[in-house]
C-alpha cells in the first residue's frame, strides 16, 4: 500500500513538472506577467545539424525548460518564467536516442531572469557538424535580440524592456534603446 | 501562345543577363582578373631530386596534383582534386607521398599515394587511406616507410602521437595505447622529433603559459624544462643529441629573439648561434634529416631574409650573384643530397618565379611563374619610411606608390594591420596592396608599436594603447607621407581588418582632419564586448595577459567605452564602410550590427557588405573580389575620385 502511494505521488510530481514546462511555453507573449515572473528571451543559432531539443535547468526543482523544433540559423523563444537563474544544461542531437545529448551545464551559460523585464544573456551557438565535431558557444548578440523583440512583440518590448542579464555588465542595450 | 511565352521568357532572361553584366564595375572586373589562384602552387622536390610535384590550378577551380620528371621533362597528373579537399602533401620517399585531405568541414584524413614507374614513366598511382581524424607531423626522412602522425580519438581535444609504418597492411593495429608516443605525457600542441624519429620535446601554450617538456633518454620520463608566461618566447627548433642541448628561439632576458643553445642537463642557456642587431629572428627551418638548421629568417627593411646554415647559402650565392639578386631568393625545397634546389624569387613587385638549380649540371632554369597575368599591369613600387610618434618612438612603415604617381599626386589609403600585437606588415608582394596601386592609390602600411619583429620593448609599448599611442604611431606615419609631398593630402582614407578595422574607425573619429573616410572589415567596434564576449573561451590564464595588454574591463569599463567606436559613433561624420563575415569566430558579428545601428541612429548611412561564407579573414577568391571592388567604389565616392582606370603596361 505504501509502495502504491509512493508511485502515485511520484506520478503526480512528474505530471506537475511536465505541466510546468508546457505552461511556460504555451503562454502568449502579450499576456500580463504574474508576480515574481519575467520574460526570458532564448536565442539559439544553429550551424550544421539543428539540435532536436535543448534543456535549461531553472532556479527551482520544477522550473526546467525545454525548447525544440529548432531550424538552421537563428531561433528565438519568449517564455514567461519565474524569476531566477536558468542554465543551459543539455543539447539533444537525436530525440530517438535518449542518451544522445551533450552535457553543457558546466559551461556556465546562464540567464538571470528579472521581474517585469525581458531578460537576455546571449545566443547559444550550436555547431553540430558530426559527433566528433560539435561545439557550443554563448555570444552576446543583444542588438539582434533587440531587433527581434521589437519586430515580433512591440508590446512586450515597451512594457517589459529587454535587459542584458549575462555574467558581466554590458551597457550597450541602454545606449541602443536611448534614442 | 506557348511560343509567345517562350520568347517573353527568353527576353526576360536576356535583360536579366545584360543587367548582371552591366552591374559589374571596372574595379570588379579588374578584381576578377587580379585575384586568382596561382597557376602552380606548393611545389616540392622528391627526396631523390629527380621529380618536382606541384598543384596546378585551372580556371574552373580544379586543382591537379602533378609530377614533372626532370630527366624526361614529362609531366603527368597524379590526382584531380575537384572539391579542393587536399590540404597539403609531403614526399616520404621517391615513390611515396602522404596527403592530408579534408573529408568534412572540420575533419581531415591521411592518404598514402604509391607511385609505380616503368621506363621512367609513371604507370600507376595506388591510393590508400591511412587514417581518419589525423594529420602528418613529421615525414621522418631518416627512417624508411615511417612517419609521425597526430591522431584524434572521438571527443578528445589533444591528439595522440604515433609512429606509423606505411609498409604495414593495417594502420589501426598500430594505434594501441602502449604504442602512443605521448603516453603518460602532458597534453601538448607541438612536438619535436630527433633524427632517429624519437619524440623528444613537447610544447604547449595554454592558460597564458608557455610550457616545454623534454623526455629523459634513459628514464623515459617527461621533465618540464620551461614554464613561463607566453610572452616570454621559448621555441625549441632542434634537438642536438650528442650535446644534450636544444636550439631554441628565445628572448630570455633580452630585447630581441635570438637562436640560442639550451643545456638540458642544468636548464641553462648556452651560446648564441645567430642573432641580428635590432631585429627578432622570425623563424627557423630544419633540414630533412633533422640534424641541422637549413635557414633562419628575419625581416630587414620589410623584406624577409634567410641566413643559411649549411653550404646551401654559399651555393646559392655562387650560382645566383652573376645575373640575379640572390637576396630576393629563398629555398622552398631541396633534394636530400642538395643536388637539386627549388627556390622562389619574389619581391614587392614580383608575385614570384620558381627557379630550379641542378648542381651536378651547374644549371639554373626557370620552372614557372606563380601569377603570370600580373605582368600586364603596372604595379606599384614600395619604399621604407620612418616617422617619430608622439612619445618619440620610431615607427617603420612601407609606402607603395602607384606607377602613375609622377603624373599626378595619388590618393592615399592607410592600412593598419590586424593584431595589434605580434602581427606585422612587410614589403613582400601583396595582391591586395597591388590591386589598390593598380587602380591609382598609394598604400601605406605602418608597423605601429606592438608589431612583430621589433623586439620585446616595442611589443610591450602597445599595452593598453588601443585608441591611444598605437593610433598616434599610425598618424605619425601618415603625417610623414603628407610631409613628403608624394600624395594628395586632401584625399586620405583609412582601411583595415580586425584590429585594423578598429583602428580605421577610431582614427577617423580622432583625426577627421586627416582621414576623409574609414573602412572596416571584421573590425572590433566595442572593446568591452570583445573582452567579455569574444575572449570568453580563452580561459583564466589568458585573462591575466589580456588584462595586461587590453586593460581590466571590469575596473576600466568607462575608459574602454570611451575608446570604442560604437560609443563614439555620433562623432564619426565621415563616410564609413562596414564589412563583416557571418562565420567570424574571432570578432563576433555583433560588432558589425552594433556599429551599424549606432551609425544609423547618428544619421551616418554606412556602406555595408556581408560576406556569408567567410570567417575571420579570407578563404575564397570571390571575397577578395567583392570586398576590394566595393572598397574602390567607396573610396572613389568618398574622395570624389574619377572613374577607375586600370594601370596596364
Amino acid at each position: 500500500m505504501i509502495s502504491l502511494c509512493k508511485t502515485i505521488f511520484s506520478l503526480a510530481l512528474l505530471g506537475a513538472a511536465l505541466s510546468s514546462d508546457l505552461e511556460a511555453q504555451r503562454l502568449t507573449p502579450e499576456a500580463t506577467l504574474k508576480n515574481g515572473h519575467g520574460y526570458l528571451l532564448l536565442a539559439v543559432e544553429s550551424l550544421g545539424t539543428p539540435p532536436k531539443k535543448i534543456l535549461l535547468k531553472g532556479p527551482k526543482v520544477f522550473s526546467s525548460l525545454s525548447i525544440d523544433k529548432l531550424k538552421i540559423g537563428d531561433n528565438y523563444r519568449i517564455l514567461e518564467v519565474p524569476i531566477g537563474r536558468y542554465y543551459y544544461s543539455q543539447v539533444y542531437s537525436d530525440e530517438e536516442k535518449s542518451s544522445a545529448y551533450w552535457e553543457i551545464l558546466s559551461f556556465d551559460y546562464y540567464i538571470d531572469v528579472q521581474e517585469n523585464q525581458t531578460s537576455y544573456a546571449g545566443h547559444l551557438i550550436s555547431e553540430m557538424y558530426s559527433d566528433q565535431h560539435t561545439d557550443f558557444n554563448f555570444r552576446n548578440r543583444s542588438s539582434r535580440a533587440y531587433k527581434y523583440l521589437k519586430e515580433c512583440c512591440e508590446l512586450i518590448s515597451k512594457k517589459y524592456p529587454l535587459t542584458f542579464t549575462g555574467s558581466y555588465p554590458d551597457p550597450f542595450l541602454d545606449l541602443l534603446i536611448r534614442e | 501562345m506557348k511560343n509567345i511565352f517562350a520568347v517573353f521568357l527568353l527576353c526576360l532572361c536576356l535583360v536579366a543577363h545584360a543587367s548582371e553584366q552591366k552591374e559589374l564595375s571596372v574595379s570588379h572586373k579588374h578584381a576578377q582578373v587580379f585575384f586568382q589562384n596561382p597557376q602552380y602552387s606548393s611545389p616540392k622536390i622528391d627526396p631523390s631530386g629527380r621529380r618536382v610535384s606541384f598543384f596546378e590550378h585551372d580556371k574552373n577551380g580544379d586543382k591537379k596534383l602533378s609530377l614533372l620528371d626532370l630527366d624526361s621533362n614529362n609531366m603527368q597528373i597524379v590526382y584531380v582534386d575537384k572539391l579542393d579537399r587536399v590540404i597539403s602533401y609531403d614526399w616520404i620517399d621517391q615513390d611515396t607521398m602522404v596527403l592530408t585531405v579534408r573529408y568534412q568541414e572540420h575533419s581531415q584524413s591521411l592518404y598514402k599515394f604509391d607511385f609505380i614507374y616503368s621506363d621512367g614513366l609513371l604507370k600507376e598511382v595506388e591510393q590508400k587511406l591511412i587514417l581518419d581524424n589525423a594529420y602528418l607531423l613529421d615525414p621522418l626522412s631518416n627512417l624508411q616507410d615511417k612517419i609521425a602522425i597526430a591522431y584524434f580519438s572521438v571527443g578528445e581535444r589533444y591528439p595522440n602521437i604515433y609512429k606509423i609504418d606505411l609498409s604495414a597492411k593495417n594502420t589501426s593495429s598500430q594505434l594501441g595505447g602502449k604504442k602512443k608516443l605521448n603516453r603518460l605525457a602532458p597534453d601538448a600542441d607541438s612536438w619535436l622529433f630527433n633524427s632517429n624519429g624519437q619524440l623528444q620535446v613537447m610544447q604547449a601554450i595554454k592558460e597564458g603559459k608557455n610550457i616545454v617538456w623534454y623526455k629523459e633518454p634513459k628514464k623515459g620520463r617527461w621533465v618540464e624544462i620551461w614554464n613561463k608566461t607566453k610572452e616570454a618566447r621559448f621555441k625549441p627548433v632542434l634537438f642536438l643529441e650528442d650535446k644534450n642541448q636544444l636550439l631554441v628561439l628565445n628572448n630570455h632576458e633580452k630585447n630581441f629573439i635570438e637562436l640560442t643553445k639550451f643545456n638540458l642537463a642544468d636548464k641553462t642557456f648556452g651560446e648564441t648561434v645567430f642573432k641580428v642587431e635590432g631585429r627578432d629572428i622570425d623563424n627557423v627551418v630544419r633540414n630533412q634529416q633533422r640534424d641541422n638548421i637549413l635557414y633562419a629568417s628575419y625581416t630587414e627593411n620589410g623584406i624577409v631574409r634567410q641566413k643559411y646554415f649549411t653550404d646551401l647559402g654559399s651555393f646559392i650565392k655562387k650560382h645566383l650573384n652573376k645575373n640575379l639578386n640572390a637576396r630576393d631568393f629563398w629555398v622552398v625545397d631541396k633534394s636530400i643530397d642538395n643536388s637539386t634546389v627549388l627556390a622562389l624569387k619574389t619581391n614587392s613587385r614580383q608575385a614570384g618565379v620558381y627557379y630550379l638549380f641542378e648542381s651536378d649540371r651547374v644549371q639554373l632554369s626557370i620552372l614557372t611563374e606563380t601569377k603570370p597575368w600580373m605582368s600586364k599591369f603596372q604595379l606599384g613600387k614600395s619604399e621604407r619610411i620612418t616617422s617619430t610618434s608622439s612619445d618619440g618612438l620610431e615607427i617603420e612603415s612601407f609606402l607603395t606608390l602607384p606607377a602613375n604617381s609622377k603624373e599626378s599626386k595619388p590618393p592615399l589609403i592607410v592600412v593598419p594591420h590586424g593584431g595589434p600585437v605580434n602581427v606585422r606588415s612587410n614589403r613582400e608582394f601583396s595582391m591586395q596592396t597591388q590591386y589598390l596601386a593598380s587602380l591609382g592609390y598609394a598604400v601605406l602600411h605602418p608597423n605601429y608599436r606592438g608589431s612583430a619583429g621589433y623586439g620585446k620593448e616595442f611589443k610591450e609599448a602597445a599595452k593598453q594603447q588601443w585608441g591611444k599611442l598605437i593610433e598616434d604611431d599610425i598618424d605619425s606615419a601618415t603625417q610623414a607621407v603628407i610631409d613628403s609631398g608624394l600624395i594628395d593630402t586632401n584625399k586620405i582614407c583609412i582601411y583595415g581588418a580586425s584590429y585594423g578595422g578598429y583602428s580605421a574607425l577610431i582614427s577617423a573619429i580622432r583625426r577627421p582632419d586627416i582621414y576623409k573616410c574609414a573602412a572596416s572589415y571584421v573590425g572590433v567596434t566595442d572593446i568591452n564586448l570583445m573582452l567579455e564576449n569574444d575572449f570568453r573561451s580563452l580561459g583564466e590564464g589568458n585573462l591575466q595577459w589580456i588584462k595586461k595588454y587590453y586593460g581590466d574591463h571590469r575596473k576600466q569599463q568607462a575608459d574602454l567605452l570611451q575608446r570604442s567606436p560604437v560609443y563614439l559613433a555620433k562623432q564619426l561624420k565621415q563616410p564609413v564602410f562596414l564589412a563583416h563575415s557571418l562565420r567570424d569566430d574571432v570578432v563576433d558579428i555583433e560588432h558589425y550590427y552594433r556599429m551599424k545601428s549606432e551609425l544609423v541612429k547618428a544619421g551616418n548611412s554606412a556602406t555595408t557588405l556581408f560576406l556569408e561564407k567567410e570567417g575571420h579573414g579570407f578563404k575564397y577568391l570571390e571575397s577578395y573580389e567583392q570586398l576590394y571592388s566595393s572598397l574602390d567604389t567607396f573610396f572613389r565616392k568618398s574622395l570624389n575620385l574619377p572613374e577607375p582606370v586600370v594601370l596596364q603596361k
